[in-house]
């Protein structure tokens, strides 16, 4: 699943450039990664089995018949008796573990009944020996071996409790009164409980499997299945993982106790890659389903074509996740999932707690999954419905997202190295084209208020992403809105890139491992609140550095205009609200663009009060001023549709640019002008172009007829054009120039996320 | 479909598939390079060194993750006996074996506050009925032998009227999820304790997990009557309950005949507003009443007859027993 690794776009400009470095920093080696063997994607010619009620071929069963049948005993008498007269010829002719039905299997369409009961499947259970304990094959990074199919066929307990290979059309069912009745438990003594591998056809029904340190149930590039009414749970990391398979049915499943997900159809086959909308089917269905108290509920990495409908995901860290943040599944980017009419709510458990406190680092067996210990496997934010992490075409209409202490929906990209594709025409090609449309959002299917923290959280990049009208809560403040018809939409941008701030609090929160047990500091996801937020620290830097700035500019060139003052006076305001919109508790609401917009009208004012003394700062403050009203704009009212970057990104360079030079500009000797005199020098000012350059030096003595004029004492004579340019009010001789290196350097980062107060993260 | 197979066709070449992990070495360059990659990102884009103090990485893929080690090895050996309920013992070393002590408190409305004191040992009711893991499981509480209950937490209300009058032993026996018994040295672990009931808890329990020396117990004191008495020892098992209030001279209800049946249980809770003594006629029963406090008298009329029931020190006669 995963997505979570994820980590914004990146121009492909730039990351052409990037790459281009890369080669030169790591012999990036050629070889590709894979934890599993590598698979091949069914050729889509099969079909979803169909339950056959017919007798069953093969029977499994316990051999203590007092237990059997005090197991049976409160079933409904028909089922009773149904279970005692199968008992009865399970006694004679039938199997005592599941394993050696499977191997007694013999032709395609055999029907194998487990009778209630604990299947341990002890011979399968002690550890490779022989050819077994030597096998060559690759380590994963997990420590297992990465088998191939024949080294399945020939060790299949090395990983398996129960192995199913090669079978076609087989169904194993329970014939207990429900899913309980039956229980395959693996105690955490294998990767896998079930696995099916090449079994095309194979049909689920009736049964608990549980305790792994993989999966319970996986089926792997399968042609035809059905997950029919069982349970997982307990395990390191699925519960249900079917992978590189087509035609699948999940139904009236349900997972619960995974450090990763309950649900994961991973690399689903990718049948609808090219397509817009309409598509013709969808490679697996999911429904009936409810996955809880996992990381997250359903987890898609490279879900592609995967129909998720009326299901529960509830409980979880986050409800259900898509992404393309992971190499080396086929399917990438992950496209055309369709969530409809699900529940997803309440997803707001915090299991990193188990990674702080080191539970998560015993072995399996004594961390307690039973008693509700989840160990989260990957970062992510919790208190999320839906994560999409690099999608394209992917629809969420008519589900109920409620209740979530961070956000309804989730949208980011992910370029596409992450996932070990460096093609840089593939470096923004997700996540686009994802409609979220017709959702009841912050209420329960009763109508209740359960108010998500915010019901949009997004980075801003990507085209043709709409949502339905008036979320409560967004971030950035406006968002483009779906039409009534998939494809029409208002406001629609194209962003190559997401906003600044957003990307830098992404990077923050991925350095996460549950191995090490790191969670970085500064990210809320892990716990991080109020000043310890790195979107906080952010704010508060930015604004110390432009308050210092500022106020220097104020204090030497501004004081003695009344619109400086004023401006100056909007733009601490401006600087307070930046700070108090990074919080948790603000970022999806006005507050960042209200800051944006004091911001622009400090700027505003600042450049027309400095125009005449200092005509190149003030062009340069009044498009920092432009950039900065443009950006609130962006936030609060459109976003701007025809430019491939968010105004942050222009702003917080200019920004930069700006600093630096208001410091030069203040820290300038200013001319001694007679105190409290105001002679305002000829507005006009001759030589401004060449002055601009900054290129101080000759260029000076053009400019320095009017600084004359007014006085020109104290001006040293190289002085540059800027310092030189008239100073039209009673520039004081502040003795100490602020020390421009230390603002300046610090203010990088500064300068740019400020560019983008509003990309915090959401509150949670 | 034709359309969807078209779409298929191309991609079943070979692809490569990992199911979201990585493999070490080439990842972890992978993985340099995309910090690199992520962190000169960052350092153009903010034109300057700034950026690498925010410290990000973007790996690129789920690092390793916990352990994923395999458990090995046997949640005990299964032994041939049993519990005496059918349930095989599950022997486990002595080292590192579950333990449990038991105690039990009189509660002041009705019966005993039972409480597991557990070592080594995780109730886990939601995994009962699967396979045996070490240290966890259920516990069974049985009085004399008789099963009264499965319990999930370490505490139990037992009410009074579960246990019938006279001495009995109160047993708590752990289990495994799949209904083995945890057992030492072919002795389930469990621990005992004396109950009387009709009278009260004798106090701490043994510590019977390795079957060695067993402390006494020490008896919590007998409750006697009065104010002490733990009413729920006494009426909460009783087949007739009669109140009576006395106050100012006068009783309420006004003195009348109780119809009982021979070997029915009864309770008198009377309530008096001065200290007295009750007393019950024929059977030579007693009972010091507090004043203004309730105290119950419990008793089996096993005679036939009409026997008054009185006040000592008032000399009021609160109602007749006719025992037929």
């Amino acid at each position: 699943m995963s997505w979570t690794r994820r980590f914004p776009a990146v121009p492909a400009a730039l990351l052409a450039a990037l790459l281009a470095l890369l080669s030169l920093f790591a012999a990036a080696p050629a070889a590709q990664a894979h934890e599993e063997r590598p698979v091949t994607l069914p050729d889509g010619t099969g079909s979803v089995p169909v339950y056959r009620a017919g007798e069953p071929d093969l029977l499994v069963c316990k051999t203590d018949r007092p237990a059997f049948e005090r197991r049976v005993s409160a079933f409904p008498e028909a089922l009773r008796q149904r279970n005692l007269a199968l008992y009865e010829r399970c006694e004679k002719a039938g199997y005592r573990h599941l394993q050696e039905a499977v191997d007694a299997v013999d032709r395609p369409g055999m029907n194998i009944a487990i009778l209630p009961g604990l299947y341990e499947e002890e011979p399968s259970l002690p550890k490779p020996a022989g050819e077994c304990a030597a096998l060559k094959a690759p380590d994963s990074s997990l420590g297992y071996q990465i088998l191939s199919y024949e080294q399945q066929v020939r060790c299949r307990h090395n990983q398996n409790l129960v192995a199913i290979l090669g079978k076609t059309n087989l169904q194993i069912e329970g014939t207990g009164a429900s899913r309980l009745d039956v229980v395959i438990d693996a105690k955490y003594q294998k990767l896998n409980a079930v696995r099916a591998d090449r079994s095309n056809g194979v049909y689920f029904r009736n049964f608990t499997a549980q305790r792994t340190t993989f999966n319970s149930l996986y089926v792997l590039a399968g042609d035809g299945f059905v997950i029919d009414d069982v349970l997982t749970r307990w395990n390191d990391e699925y519960g249900f993982l079917t992978f590189a398979s087509d035609h699948g049915l999940y139904k009236n499943c349900e997972s619960y106790g995974n450090g990763d997900s309950g649900i994961y159809p991973g690399s689903a086959s990718d049948i609808n890659d090219g397509r817009g909308y309409e598509v013709p089917r969808y490679s697996i269905e999911i429904t009936g389903c409810r996955s809880h108290h996992n990381m997250v509920g359903y987890s898609g990495t490279a879900g592609d074509s995967v129909w998720v409908h009326d299901n529960e995901f509830d409980q979880n860290m986050g409800g259900a996740s898509m992404d393309s943040a992971f190499p080396g599944h086929p399917g990438l980017p992950q496209n055309h999932a369709k969530f409809e009419r699900n529940l997803i709510h309440d997803n707001n458990q915090d299991y990193y707690r188990y990674v702080a406190d080191g539970t998560c680092a015993k072995p399996p067996a004594e961390r307690g999954y039973e008693q509700g210990v989840v160990c989260p496997q990957i970062s992510m934010p919790p208190g999320t419905g839906i994560i999409t992490a690099g999608g394209n075409w992917n629809l969420y209409e008519g589900n109920w997202v409620y209740g979530h202490q961070r956000a309804g929906f989730f949208l980011s990209a992910v370029p596409a190295f992450i996932r070990g594709e460096e093609a840089w025409s593939k470096q923004t090609d997700t996540s686009h084209h994802n409609r979220y449309a017709g959702n009841v959002m912050g209420k329960d299917r009763a109508g209740a208020a359960r108010p998500n923290g915010m019901d949009v959280w997004w980075d801003g990049q990507g085209r043709g992403n709409c949502w339905q009208d008036g979320p409560d809560g967004s971030t950035p403040g406006t968002v483009p809105q779906c039409g009534a018809a998939r494809g029409d939409l208002t406001g629609a941008s194209a962003r190559l890139v997401g906003e600044p701030v957003k990307l830098v609090q992404l990077l923050v929160c991925a350095d996460y491992s549950v191995q090490a047990r790191k969670l970085p500091a500064g990210c809320d996801w892990y716990g991080a609140r109020g000043l310890e937020r790195v979107e906080t620290q952010i704010a508060l830097a930015v604004a110390a550095v432009l308050l210092l700035v500022g106020g220097v500019l104020w204090w030497r060139r501004l004081r003695g205009s009344r619109l400086g003052t004023a401006a100056s006076l909007l733009g601490l305001a401006g600087l307070a609200l930046d700070v108090a919109g990074s919080t948790a508790g603000l970022v999806a609401t006005f507050v960042p663009a209200l800051a944006l917009l004091l911001l622009g009208l400090w700027w505003t004012g600042a450049g027309l009060a400095l125009r005449a003394d200092r005509p190149w700062l003030a062009r340069l403050t009044l498009l920092l001023a432009g950039l900065t009203l443009l950006d609130a704009f962006d936030k609060a009212v459109l976003m701007i549709p025809w430019t491939p970057l968010s105004p942050a990104w222009v702003r917080a360079l200019v920004a930069l640019v700006w600093v630096l030079w208001a410091v030069v500009a203040s820290a300038r000797p200013a001319s001694p002008a007679p105190v409290g005199t105001r002679t305002p020098p000829p507005p006009a000012d001759p030589g401004p172009a060449p002055a601009v350059g900054g290129a101080p030096g000759p260029a000076s003595g053009g400019a320095r007829t009017p600084a004359a004029a007014r006085g020109a004492g104290g001006d040293p004579a190289p002085a540059p054009a800027v310092a030189a340019g008239g100073d039209p009010g009673p520039a004081p001789a502040v003795g100490g120039a602020p020390a421009p290196a230390g603002p300046a350097s610090s203010t990088n980062a500064a300068a740019d996320r400020r560019s983008d107060h509003p990309g915090t993260d959401g509150p949670r | 479909m034709s359309a969807a197979g078209a779409a298929v066709g191309p991609r079943a070449e070979d692809i490569r598939c990992d199911v979201c992990r990585i493999p070490p070495p080439v990842r972890r360059a992978r993985r340099r390079a995309a910090r690199t990659a992520a962190l000169l990102t960052l350092v153009l884009l903010l034109g300057g060194g700034a950026a690498t103090g925010c410290g990000g990485r973007a790996t690129t893929h789920h690092k390793p993750g916990t352990s994923h080690e395999e458990a090995s090895g046997s949640a005990g050996t299964l032994l041939t006996t049993d519990d005496g309920a059918g349930h095989r013992l599950r022997e486990v070393p002595a080292e590192g074996a579950p333990k449990v002590r038991l105690t039990a408190r009189p509660d002041s409305e009705d019966g005993w506050n039972l409480q597991l004191a557990l070592d080594s040992f995780d109730f886990t009711p939601d995994s009962t009925g699967g396979a045996a893991l070490r240290g966890a499981g259920h516990a069974h509480l049985e009085l004399d032998g008789r099963k009264l209950a499965r319990l999930y937490s370490p505490w139990f209300h037992l009410p009074a009227a579960q246990v019938p009058e006279g001495a009995h032993t109160l047993t708590v026996r752990l289990y495994a999820d799949d209904h083995t018994a945890w057992a030492v040295s072919g002795k389930p672990i469990e621990a005992t304790i004396p109950l009387a009931g009709g009278g009260q808890a004798a106090g701490h329990s043994h510590d019977a997990t390795p079957p060695t020396s067993t402390p006494a117990p020490t008896p919590t004191p007998t409750p006697g009557q009065g104010p002490g008495q733990a009413p729920g020892q006494t009426h909460g098992q009783a087949d007739r309950t009669v109140t009576i209030t006395v106050r100012d001279g006068k009783v309420t209800p006004a003195p009348a005949r109780t119809e009982l049946k021979r070997g029915e249980r009864l309770a008198l809770r009377v309530t008096s507003d001065r200290a007295d003594t009750l007393h019950v006629h024929g059977y030579d029963k007693e009972l010091a009443l507090p004043a203004g406090q309730e105290a119950t008298l419990v008793l089996t009329v096993d005679r036939t007859g009409l026997f008054e029931v009185e006040t000592h020190a008032s000399g009021l006669v609160l109602t007749q027993l006719l025992v037929r």
